[in-house]
């Protein structure tokens, strides 16, 4: 008898989960022909430049109530590409030290099983990828690994995974092109003083106190508890040699960000 | 300057050989494949040096395994990532083509596949009615010999063969060049049309 109740309970849980599922899947749906049917505005107040894993999946919840003000532009564009489709129009976007961005990018497959488990499905490059580096730390490490074939295959992986292959030199080229936009770059926030950026950006912007960070977790893409995030002094090292020249960008944009504060705080 | 048309398979000394040669001052010229002979220089002797084609495969499998590092980075593609993730070593790929595991048996013949169609094979050498009677100066087992053989042809100076690694790209002595008697054995099975044909071009180096 008892064993009629456990499989009782067993099926309900499964049939629960497969309708919690299949509403996730939905909601995706609904989300995805949102975004097909969206018009950007024409002159929009500001343009929100969306680097990838820097918090933008919680700066376009926050923008979203006055989402016919802005443009959003995303992973692949360009800074040179938004100065020139949007002469004179503010710029805002959010820059993240490399290293910890590489790990988050690395966990980021997981996402897709955890908060969207019908709405993503794993590449072939992500099913190689993570069949043979479990954790951040193992694709980091084997990039200076003595065995050939492990080195190799970090390095592809490095350039095919889709967050790990989008350096910040792509998307900001380096820090003279910074420089040479920087009357129009409204804000430079940190993803490491995200709340106090945000904030900022609030400020500079003139935006309504009305606008809140969103606190669910699958919106806000936040990062997940359980999955490893380490990396050890080697694999930090390669990681860093790997992505140096973005982080010189980024340490220029914390500097921009530093006297941009400083500027916001003396208004 | 001499001319010298040398029909060259991928990882057969074809920088060696190109580097020694403008070196006494001789232009080689190297045609791709399909390139129609009448595109060379009229009247130019034809040559090709010949490698064993399980030492080709070898050499090109050290090359892609380490993605050309140090002389000629080029990272993977997915089909390579994939591959290298099946077949760890050559001599897994060997053992693998005469495996009763039908995964490594699939992935080591789709290996050999698409390495034949992106690195050609000796069956398509000197395919072409003009080639056909290219002078066979040697192998690359013995590159000195192959050369003089060379020079004497093109009626240059013996050159010298480069020492410069990045000439050179031999395979690093990280990488095991010893074979296991079961890849050999996989590797001949797959390869026998090919090492036939590699053995009745080396009759024709004179002796």
């Amino acid at each position: 008898m008892s064993d009629l109740v456990a499989a009782a309970h067993i099926a309900s849980a499964t049939v629960a989960r497969v309708q919690e599922l299949l509403g996730q899947r939905r909601t995706a749906q609904r989300r995805g022909r949102q975004r097909a049917t969206r018009v950007e505005p024409v002159d929009p107040d500001f343009v929100f430049f969306h680097l990838g894993k820097t918090g933008g999946g919680s700066v376009r919840q926050f923008l979203r109530p006055i989402r016919t003000r802005w443009a959003g532009v995303g992973h692949d564009g360009t800074l040179d590409g938004i100065a020139t489709r949007w002469p004179g129009t503010p710029i805002v976007f959010f820059v993240r030290d490399p290293v910890t961005r590489f790990v988050s990018g690395f966990n980021n497959f997981r996402r897709g099983v955890v908060h969207k488990p019908l709405g993503k499905v794993p590449s072939q490059i992500e099913l190689i990828a993570y069949t043979v580096f479990p954790t951040a730390n193992h694709l980091a490490e084997a990039l200076t690994s003595d065995d050939e074939r492990m080195r190799s295959t970090a390095e592809w992986a490095m350039g095919s995974l889709g967050f790990l292959a989008n350096h910040l030199t792509h998307n900001l080229d380096s820090p003279a092109t910074v420089d040479r936009h920087l009357a129009q770059i409204a804000l430079i926030g940190l993803f490491e003083e995200f709340a106090d950026s945000v904030e900022a950006m609030r400020s500079a912007l003139h935006l309504p106190d009305s606008l809140r960070l969103p606190e669910d977790e699958s919106r806000a893409h936040r990062g997940l508890s359980h999955v490893p995030s380490g990396l050890s002094p080697a694999g930090r090292a390669a990681v860093a040699h790997w992505y140096r020249d973005d982080i010189a960008i980024y340490e220029h944009c914390c500097a921009i960000h530093r006297f941009q504060m400083q500027g916001l705080r003396n208004a | 300057m001499p001319d010298l048309v040398l029909l060259q398979l991928p990882r057969t000394a074809r920088a060696s050989l190109v580097t020694a040669f403008a070196g006494v001052g001789v232009t080689v010229h190297l045609p791709q494949f399909g390139r129609r002979a009448t595109e060379l220089p009229a009247g130019a002797p034809v040559a090709t040096v010949l490698r064993h084609p399980i030492d080709r495969l070898q050499s090109h499998f050290h090359l892609r395994v380490r993605a050309g590092r140090p002389h000629h980075p080029e990272m993977w593609t997915d089909w390579e990532a994939a591959f290298f993730t099946a077949i760890h070593t050559f001599d897994a790929w060997g053992e693998a083509i005469i495996s009763t595991n039908e995964f490594l048996r699939s992935a080591a013949d789709r290996g050999l596949l698409l390495w034949h169609s992106h690195e050609r094979t000796l069956l398509e050498l000197l395919d072409q009615p003009a080639h056909r009677d290219a002078f066979v100066a040697g192998s690359v087992d013995d590159l000195p010999a192959a050369v003089e053989r060379l020079a004497a042809l093109v009626q240059c100076d013996v050159p010298e063969l480069s020492t410069d690694p990045a000439v050179i790209d031999a395979t690093p002595p990280t990488l095991p060049r010893e074979r296991s008697e079961l890849a050999e054995m996989g590797f001949r099975i797959r390869l026998a049309d090919e090492i036939e044909r590699y053995e009745t071009l080396l009759e024709r180096v004179p002796r």
